[in-house]
């Protein structure tokens, strides 16, 4: 076996959550405001569902294939050539998305820190997150646990502070340009939402797997209930306009505190716990890209890949895009449409194949009957 | 563990005492000038803008105590440039250390730049990471590099007693100072428009040769331009508007009683319902207050005088009228400037209509500049008397 360790339902839960919760409370809040205003908030209850689709068939699937993961049962389910294909489809995919977060925290970090090159931050990500791949799926998993209560708490902090600030009518009105353009807008959360086909790769080592659809879900609606939380709280704060019009709207948010003219300036709290969470996003995807590749070319040792597989990664994120206004571009106009057709598209391509497998495998035996 | 891996391990640890000495792009105090205020001016009819920022001086600070002043405790640069970020920039050609611009509470901006546009301002104060989004954004009364040359009463820093004014204004409902996110907020929302504080010296007051400052009425904004200004009166009539008076008095005349009635005022909510009438829509506004008497002239001419009660319903009652009638009046005051002579829409009854009626809003957003001046406001105040104070003396004529 490449992978011995085994996961813990909890821990299943607290990895998906900080997933969802890092760069996707990043990057969807100023851009999904600025698509679907107000209804954001009804376009991520919509990306939830999508998203339980998608967990639904790779439920079915992670069954169907015990202990194996997707890299290894889109063998068995279409066959050598295709199957290698789709899976190498799935690592570079990991492998962009551990990029793209990789850069997306680093353009944030300096618009912070200004004077810092981008590259210390890239290489800081990358050589952090090398080192956790390396210890496997039970360190990182445990690290999950320990920072998801750290994150919720700071969260539940600073929410508090903000509701001196908040002013609930802007919520309003709902609905304003009808179904379509929330249900387009839905797209956006959806694409990182999807992100959570990692569930695909974790499932095998879960120790009870029956019970991954409870436990990944539990994970989608508590990060997916942060996201709503910021973007009402943006709304409420900010108004959809202005939040719509800053680069990182939740850091702004945690700048509003104001307690007393005394709790003041604690959006590092935000920023620590953020960073946090984003260092187990980019970590689970360096993991699985290397686990992947291993599977893949039948190696005993995902290890010595891990390194290589760094050096990609932080040169891809400097590749990705030249600036932080083009990849704003990316990730509005492409990225959504490229994450859900592997997403939704090519897993449900498998789902369906080894549907047709089985029922063809059942008429078959009551055939020979 | 190997006595080799040891060495290397000893190694690496003194290495990490490297990076402990500190930051790389650390700022010591002695190299920062701490500006408290930071003015904009344009010239050269807005080809050019002046920065002028009020730093403290951190010298004064140190020696407290010793009543010498004769240094002053603050100093003031400008420079200019031809956007606002060129001219901060500017700066440090005269002023020799690095500017600091986190610890600003106020940034003022001229009349003339104003009139002509706050947009690239705005634009400069959001991008900035280090301007606070609670700094004030006050539209100065003349220049603002002149403004913020003087040296006012009390306070070391004027940009202290600047914003201790704001405070205090804001207590006694007598201005509104939009923070920059407020007026961020209302400029990027198409169906608000902003308001600011502004700020006016006031030369023949002086004492000891400072002159006095104070808190003027409000600066109307169209979209990013100003439109006009609001005197005291009209700037009260917009806070019971949106809600924002605080606390304040209302002197009323009053045939029951002798001389004149203060009614202290202590809790105001305003609530703006749009609503759809005869196929036009209208908004309907209803003032809430609540108060106390602040004083009651001659309550007191003839002692041991009827205390049991009687005639109290009728004052009461007509100071709660008069109450009313004083709101009524002030709204009726801001509406009339705003509405029908700047045509701004400050009070966000646009941005009400399209949260509550949001289908009306579609049709008429198009219309809304032409609808706007004509804008039935249906005007409902109920004052409400809690008490007569630490007394219950009053004289019915």
């Amino acid at each position: 076996m490449l992978e011995d360790g085994r996961i813990s339902g909890r821990q299943f839960t607290t990895l998906i959550f900080l997933i969802i919760v890092s760069i996707t409370v990043l990057q969807v809040p100023p851009l999904l405001l600025g698509l679907a205003g107000q209804d954001s908030v009804l376009a991520v209850l919509i990306a939830v569902i999508i998203d339980g689709v998608v967990a639904a068939v790779l439920y079915f699937l992670g069954l169907r294939y015990p202990r194996k993961t997707f890299i290894q049962y889109s063998e068995d389910i279409l066959g050598k050539i295709p199957g290698k294909f789709a899976a190498v489809i799935f690592i570079q995919f990991f492998l962009l998305v551990a990029a793209l977060s990789i850069r997306g925290m680093s353009d944030f970090l300096v618009t912070i820190m200004p004077e810092t090159p981008l590259t210390v931050f890239i290489i800081a990500f990358t050589l952090v997150s090398a080192f956790v791949a390396r210890g496997g799926i039970e360190s990182l998993a445990r690290m999950s646990e320990i920072i998801a209560p750290v994150y919720i708490a700071a969260i539940v902090f600073l929410m508090a502070l903000l509701l001196p600030e908040m002013d609930f009518s802007r919520v309003l009105p709902l609905f304003r340009y009808g179904a379509k353009p929330v249900i387009m807008a839905s797209l956006l959360p959806a694409s990182w939402f999807g992100i959570c086909i990692i569930m695909a790769m974790f499932m095998a080592y879960h120790h009870r797997p029956e019970k991954t659809f409870t436990v990944k879900m539990t994970g989608v609606v508590m990060g997916a209930s942060v996201l709503l939380l910021l973007l009402i709280a943006c709304i409420a704060v900010l108004g959809v306009e202005y939040a719509s019009m800053l680069s990182y709207p939740v850091y702004i948010l945690a700048r509003q505190i104001s307690l007393a003219d005394f709790i003041e300036r604690v959006e590092v709290i935000w920023v620590a716990v953020w960073l946090l969470a984003g260092f187990i996003t980019i970590s689970s995807l360096h993991y699985v890209s290397a686990l992947g590749t291993a599977q893949l070319f039948g190696l005993r040792e995902y290890r010595p890949l891990v390194l290589p597989l760094g050096i990609m990664l932080a040169s891809f994120s400097f590749l990705i895009y030249p600036n932080a206004m083009s990849g704003v571009k990316f990730i509005l106009q492409i990225f959504p449409f490229y994450a859900l057709s592997i997403e939704g598209g090519l897993t449900t391509l498998l789902f369906l194949i080894a549907l047709v497998k089985l029922l063809t495998n059942k008429l078959g035996k009551e055939r020979r009957r | 563990m190997s006595q080799k891996k040891k060495i290397i391990i000893m190694f690496l640890a003194a290495l990490l005492l490297y990076l402990h000495a500190g930051c790389w792009s650390r700022r010591e105090i002695n190299e920062l000038a701490f500006v408290m205020a930071l003015g904009i001016d344009s010239l050269d009819g807005g080809k050019l803008y002046k920065v002028s920022v009020q730093t403290a001086n951190t010298k004064t600070f140190a020696k407290e105590g010793s009543g010498s002043t004769e240094e002053k405790s603050f100093a003031v640069y400008t420079a200019t440039g031809a956007t606002p970020a060129e001219a901060v920039r500017n700066l440090s050609q005269q002023l020799p250390r690095r500017l600091l611009l986190s610890h600003c509470r106020l940034v003022l901006i001229s009349e003339n730049l104003a009139k002509s546009g706050v947009e690239p301002v705005l634009d400069f104060l959001q991008r900035n990471r280090e301007v606070r989004e609670t700094v004030w954004v006050l539209v100065a009364k003349g220049q603002a590099d002149v403004l913020l040359e003087q040296e006012f009463d009390m306070e070391d820093i004027p940009a202290d007693t600047l914003s201790r004014l704001i405070k205090l204004g804001e207590e006694t409902s007598r201005g509104y100072a939009a923070t920059k996110r407020d007026f961020l907020y209302k400029l990027t929302t198409a169906r608000i428009d902003p308001v600011a504080a502004s700020v006016e010296v006031l030369p023949d007051v002086a004492r000891e040769g400072k002159p006095g400052v104070q808190l003027g009425g409000l600066a109307v904004f169209r979209a990013d331009k100003l439109a006009g200004w609001l005197d005291a009166k009209e700037t009260r009539g917009f806070l019971w508007v949106t809600g924002e008076a605080a606390a304040g008095s209302i002197v009323l005349d009053s045939p029951l009683v002798p001389g004149k009635v203060t009614f202290e005022f202590l809790r105001v909510q305003s609530r703006v319902t749009p609503q759809v009438r005869d196929g036009r829509v209208v908004i309907l506004l209803d003032v809430e207050t609540q108060g106390d008497l602040g004083d009651l002239a001659e309550p007191w001419v003839s002692r041991g005088q009827d205390n049991s009660g009687g005639g109290m319903e009728e004052l009461i009652k007509e100071v709660e009228r008069g109450v009313q009638e004083t709101i009524e009046d002030e709204i009726l005051a801001a509406l009339h400037r705003v509405q029908r002579e700047y045509k701004a829409d400050i009070f966000g009854f646009g941005d009400a209509i399209h949260r509550r009626l949001p289908n009306e809003w579609r049709k008429i957003e198009e219309r809304w500049d032409e609808i706007y001046p004509s804008l039935e406001i249906h005007i409902k105040v109920s004052a409400n008397l809690r008490s007569s104070g630490q007394t219950c003396h009053y004289r019915h004529r």
